[in-house]
């Protein structure tokens, strides 16, 4: 089991972030004891979601946290989410506003767990809607947490997705709707690329983050036109980046570095180790430490299978190109008070520095 | 008395991916009576799906063998159903992740249910899948792999069976469950402040 020690300072922010090579989350010290939750994944011990653990590990109370984030509702961002959902029931839960439309609360309801349930992703998604009293739609622009904090304002921001995003989004979900009895329940594919993920600002007053989620660029829509909107764009620059989807050339943007990012920058990000998909790849880690002061992951050792020889080689028999899909469960912290002029990293777990490998 | 195992013989030919019509087997002449003389088996005297299924799939399905041939093995097999003893030795659920038709594969996800292994992802050939399973190779479709160690005789041999989840056609009922339940859902939704 990890050792986090002990909580952040009320004056210290703090964002850590989990990884096991299939799924995400994030936690972030606002100050002064609140937190902000996005996404979840579970830690490989107790299988229970990794930022509740930690939160119980450091000594927050439930009521701590202020706001739940489901950036978007793809399985490696939302495995344990309706638990957060239900032990964080003072907190604020905000989903994507796609479902805040009768054609996506459709798509949410048949693929979820009342009539069909087909698809992990927004099954998780589902429990954590029916468990609440009300549930918060975010798109550009939807603030998501402000308060004034021992004379610091604090703000965070849902800068995606866009309005022609968020139509591209309920079009893909209308067309798995069911309408008539004469067709098979069928499976409900993601969304590729990803265009409809809610990207974070966080605004610290003195310090601020950027939380990529998996939000990709494509078709003028996703980070293209994030960076064409005035309000976004104008959000003070970061100096800590979540970086987008894993690493991967698809959630990349030079504007994203040029414009809503300063020049030294901390990356952290985390792996997805899924069949042939396994980000970040040699060609974005050498990309990832161009462009950063620093680049931390938070899972990077072995992918090599596990299990006996014997079985795996029988395994191999049918299953090529065979990889484990966790590749060992870690966090990357990264501490700051007020008063200090640049952030304390701390490693946990399977978290390392990324490094170039050979392709 | 002897079991007419006709039924089952349709039953367990489609789950091993050689699916067979009964009137398939019926126009097929003299075998259909040697076929099924060989399936009557007394009351009791053991099942035969794991034994056919080791034995016909998937080698059978891939090489789409005459009529004749499939009735041989089968009635080889079910005479020696006794001497066999087929047990599982992996089971994962998996989901596929996309297909490449080109390169004829599905990449996938593997959860283990019998053996306790890590999750895997890796790629699978499409000639393990069945020709009934074919059409429902798509993301996101649920199937179940079984890897068996199957001693007959002393000798040890492996077999797998690879099987797609079918599911059936949206009810009336789950269609108003939809409508309904996406009124509730929206019902909850809040104003959020924005910039």
């Amino acid at each position: 089991m990890i050792d986090y020690g002990v909580g952040p300072q009320h004056d210290e922010a703090e964002l850590i972030i989990f990884g096991p090579g299939f799924g995400e989350a994030i936690a972030v010290h606002l100050g002064e004891g609140n937190w902000l939750l996005v996404d979840s994944c579970l830690d490989e011990e107790r299988k229970e979601p990794a930022s509740s653990r930690y939160l119980d590990s450091i000594g927050v109370l439930p009521d701590s946290v202020k706001t739940i984030v489901a950036s978007h509702w793809h399985d490696d961002h939302v495995r344990g989410i309706s638990k957060l959902a239900e032990k964080y029931s003072a907190a604020e839960f905000y989903l994507p506003a796609v479902f805040n439309d009768k054609e996506g609360a459709e798509f949410l309801e048949a693929y979820s767990g009342t009539a069909a349930p087909q698809t992990r992703g927004s099954h998780e998604l589902f429990k954590a809607v029916r468990s609440r009293a009300v549930v918060m739609p975010a798109q550009a622009r939807t603030i998501v947490f402000q308060e004034n904090l021992n004379g610091l304002p604090a703000r965070v921001v849902a800068m995606s997705p866009s309005p022609a995003a968020f139509g591209r989004s309920l079009a893909h979900m209308l067309s798995y709707i069911p309408r008539s009895t004469s067709v098979p329940i069928n499976h409900a594919p993601e969304l590729k690329p990803n265009l409809e993920a809610i990207v974070l600002h966080v605004d610290l007053g003195h310090e601020s983050l950027l939380l990529g989620s998996d939000l990709e660029d494509a078709q003028g829509l996703g980070w293209t036109a994030m960076l064409a909107d005035r309000i976004c764009s104008a959000l003070p620059q970061s100096s800590v980046f979540k970086v987008a989807h894993h690493g991967s050339e698809t959630g990349h943007h030079d504007g994203i570095w040029n414009k809503l990012l300063q020049s030294e920058v901390i990356s952290v990000l985390t792996p997805f180790n899924h069949g042939k998909h396994r980000l970040p790849n040699p060609g974005d880690r050498v990309r990832l430490l161009n462009r950063s002061s620093q680049a931390y992951i938070s899972s990077d050792a072995t992918r090599k299978p596990a299990m006996p020889g014997a079985q795996e080689k029988r395994l191999g028999d049918v299953l090529k190109n065979m990889s484990r899909v966790n590749s060992g469960f870690g966090a990357v912290r990264l501490r700051k008070r007020r008063s200090e002029s640049s952030w304390r990293v701390e490693l946990f777990g399977a978290a390392q520095p990324i490094v170039a490998q050979a392709a | 008395m002897p079991r007419d195992i006709n039924q089952n013989f349709d039953r367990q030919f489609s789950k091993t991916g050689v699916y067979l019509q009964r009137d398939t087997l019926e126009r097929s002449g003299r075998y259909v009576s040697s076929l099924q003389n060989s399936l009557k088996q007394p009351e009791g005297s053991g099942a035969i799906s794991d034994d056919v299924n080791a034995t016909i799939a998937p080698s059978v399905g891939r090489l789409a063998p005459s009529i004749e041939a499939l009735g041989a093995s089968i009635k080889q097999h079910v005479i020696r159903d006794a001497d066999v003893q087929t047990v599982p030795l992996q089971v994962w659920e998996g989901r596929v992740v996309s297909v490449d038709l080109d390169n004829q594969t599905m990449e996938v996800f593997l959860s283990s249910t019998l053996g306790g292994y890590e999750a895997h992802t890796g790629d699978i050939d499409l000639q393990w899948v069945s020709e009934q399973d074919k059409d429902l190779v798509v993301p996101g479709a649920v199937f179940y792999l079984t890897l068996f160690k199957r001693s007959k005789r002393g000798t040890v041999e492996n077999s797998q069976e690879l099987r797609f989840r079918r599911q059936p056609n949206w009810t009336k009922h789950q269609l108003a469950l939809i409508s309904k339940g996406a009124d509730a859902l929206l019902a909850k939704m809040g104003t959020p402040r924005s910039l």
